[in-house]
């Protein structure tokens, strides 16, 4: 199998498992239930006291 | 957030209007505006109420000075930081749609400050009908480049894929150059189907235009437009981000024809 084979297969592969991950999501937020997410470091090293931080500090100046 | 510097001791009414004037140029910046027309619509709604107004336009920031027209001596001033918002140009029209309207009508400050809060909280648009958009615009500019078909299908595959990707990650707070680079690296994977596969006549012209998404237009132009009107520092801030971002594109272009043996290097 050529290198540009395996790259296409990976990022291909990789994207739809993430659309059908979403797909999944969608599904079980209907049963309020989620099967598959992605947090950030904080929310999964998030201890009850810890300050909630509402960080708006990104842009998007692209289109 | 707004520090002021008061010369004088200033009414609250001056103040109320200091502080719209202030919100409305930080929203105005924020959603993409260029230097002259933030300068020209603050100006508009400042003399509106009878004011006079000096403003400083920094790549992230914005300072006024308000003046009564009668009263040279007495000032109020403003820094405050530009919005962070991602370019919207409804919010841009409609801000200055209501910078008219204050000078037409004489909107009372009450009635527009409750205007300018209406129009900065309206919803987004729902991404379900940007994306589809997305791709049909790239869809396009390969046809207009002279791709066939198959180049346009594989365009509009790599853009959805991509564009979808970078939506995703900058909700994530994802740094943007970063989504830059791995959005253009997807998208020229993806594009690379056809020339992959050897289907379609025109593969490289689908490869070329998977990611045009990508370009930052609208600081490149706003920053031109900063620079014909002599607003030095914001028109090299504006191109430096777009240098930047475009960079990160090619460089992630670079790394999937190298991937994909795409026959550039």
């Amino acid at each position: 199998m050529s290198v540009p084979l395996i790259v296409w297969s990976c990022t291909a592969g990789t994207l739809a498992v993430a659309a059908l991950a979403g797909v999944v999501n969608l599904v079980c937020d209907c049963v309020k239930r989620r099967w598959l997410q992605t947090g950030s470091e904080r929310e999964l090293l998030f201890i009850p006291g810890d300050p909630v931080r509402d960080d708006d500090n990104d842009y998007d100046c692209t289109e | 957030m707004t520090v002021r510097n008061e010369c004088a001791i200033a009414p609250d009414k001056e103040r109320a209007t200091g502080h719209f004037l202030a919100r409305y140029a930080s929203w105005l910046m924020g959603c993409g505006a260029t230097c002259i027309r933030i300068e020209k619509n603050v100006d508009r709604i400042a003399r509106a109420y009878g004011k006079r107004v000096e403003i400083t336009v920094m790549p992230r920031h914005v300072q006024l000075s308000v003046f009564d027209i009668d009263n040279e001596y007495e000032c109020l001033t403003l820094n405050t930081s530009v919005q962070a918002s991602p370019v919207d140009f409804t919010i841009n029209t409609r801000l200055s749609s209501l910078s008219w309207r204050i000078a037409d009508t004489g909107m009372p400050l009450e009635r527009a400050q409750e205007e300018l809060e209406r129009i900065v909280g309206r919803k987004k648009p729902d991404r379900r009908l940007v994306l589809p958009a997305v791709a049909l615009a790239n869809m396009a500019f390969c046809r207009l480049f002279g791709g066939d078909a198959v180049a346009m299908c594989v365009t509009g595959l790599a853009t959805l894929a991509g564009f979808w990707l970078k939506t995703h990650l900058l909700e994530r707070h994802v740094d943007v150059r970063a989504v830059f680079f791995i959005c253009a690296f997807v998208s020229a994977v993806l594009g690379s189907t056809d020339m992959l596969f050897g289907i379609g006549d025109t593969p490289a012209v689908a490869l070329g235009t998977s990611v045009l998404y990508l370009v930052p237009g609208i600081p490149l132009l706003n920053s031109f437009s900063d620079l014909l009107y002599r607003h030095y520092i914001c028109a090299f801030g504006r191109l430096a981000d777009a240098v930047v971002l475009t960079c990160c594109l090619s460089a992630g272009l670079c790394l999937g024809m190298i991937a994909m043996n795409a026959g550039m290097f």
